[in-house]
């Protein structure tokens, strides 16, 4: 799944272990979501959106599900 | 599970200490009991003091359990798919090596089960982490 959470992230100039702290996961969960390696839980998704105080669907794109665009 | 980036720091040692104490007891009780049974003690108590060492590491499997609560959602994959490789390769390699124990391979004690699980976990937990590096 596609995601803006690189550039996101590099916006506020958080290093990728700042963020992992703030979400309660590990540096290497970051990681993947960002090489778009793994797609997180609704409920993580909900809690980085939250973070960046935008929609879910504008942080994550969801580019080959049913009903997707 | 020595080697995952757990979140919860406290939970994570506490899983090590517990871990640690329980297998210290494990070895010394190991060398107890061969020791009692070379002096070759009646029955049922033979019984007893040979498996006498599980005693310790009798809630393993709940700290265990335990752990994988606490790692993230990405870790506890991980774990899911090393412990299914290990899982599904310990099967397959403990029926190969008895069917050709009816071959006429050397007969090889339970104990090497384990290891060679934990060496097929090892192998699937570095395979699932170069996937998601």
């Amino acid at each position: 799944m596609k995601n803006r959470l690189r550039e996101l992230r590099a916006d506020r100039q958080w290093s990728q272990a700042e963020l992992a702290k703030q979400l309660e996961v590990s540096r290497q969960t970051i990681n993947a979501i960002e090489t778009e390696k793994y797609d997180p839980s609704l409920p993580l998704a909900f809690r980085v959106a939250r973070l960046f105080a935008l929609k879910i669907e504008d942080v994550f794109e969801d580019t080959n599900g049913v009903g997707s665009k | 599970m020595l080697f995952c980036d757990s979140v919860d720091k406290a939970a994570s040692r506490k899983y090590r200490v517990r871990m640690l104490v329980s297998m210290a007891i494990y070895v010394a009780l190991v060398y107890v009991s061969v020791r009692w049974l070379e002096r070759q003690p009646a029955a049922p108590w033979k019984y007893l003091i040979a498996v006498m060492p599980m005693l310790p590491v009798l809630f393993v499997p709940v700290f265990v359990v335990q752990f994988l609560h606490n790692l993230d959602e990405l870790q506890r994959r991980i774990q899911l798919e090393s412990l299914g490789f290990a899982f599904a390769a310990t099967a397959l390699s403990s029926l190969t090596y008895g069917f050709l124990e009816n071959a006429g391979l050397p007969h090889l004690n339970w104990v090497w089960v384990w290891p060679v699980m934990g060496i097929f976990w090892i192998i699937g937990m570095a395979s699932a982490r170069w996937r998601y590096r």
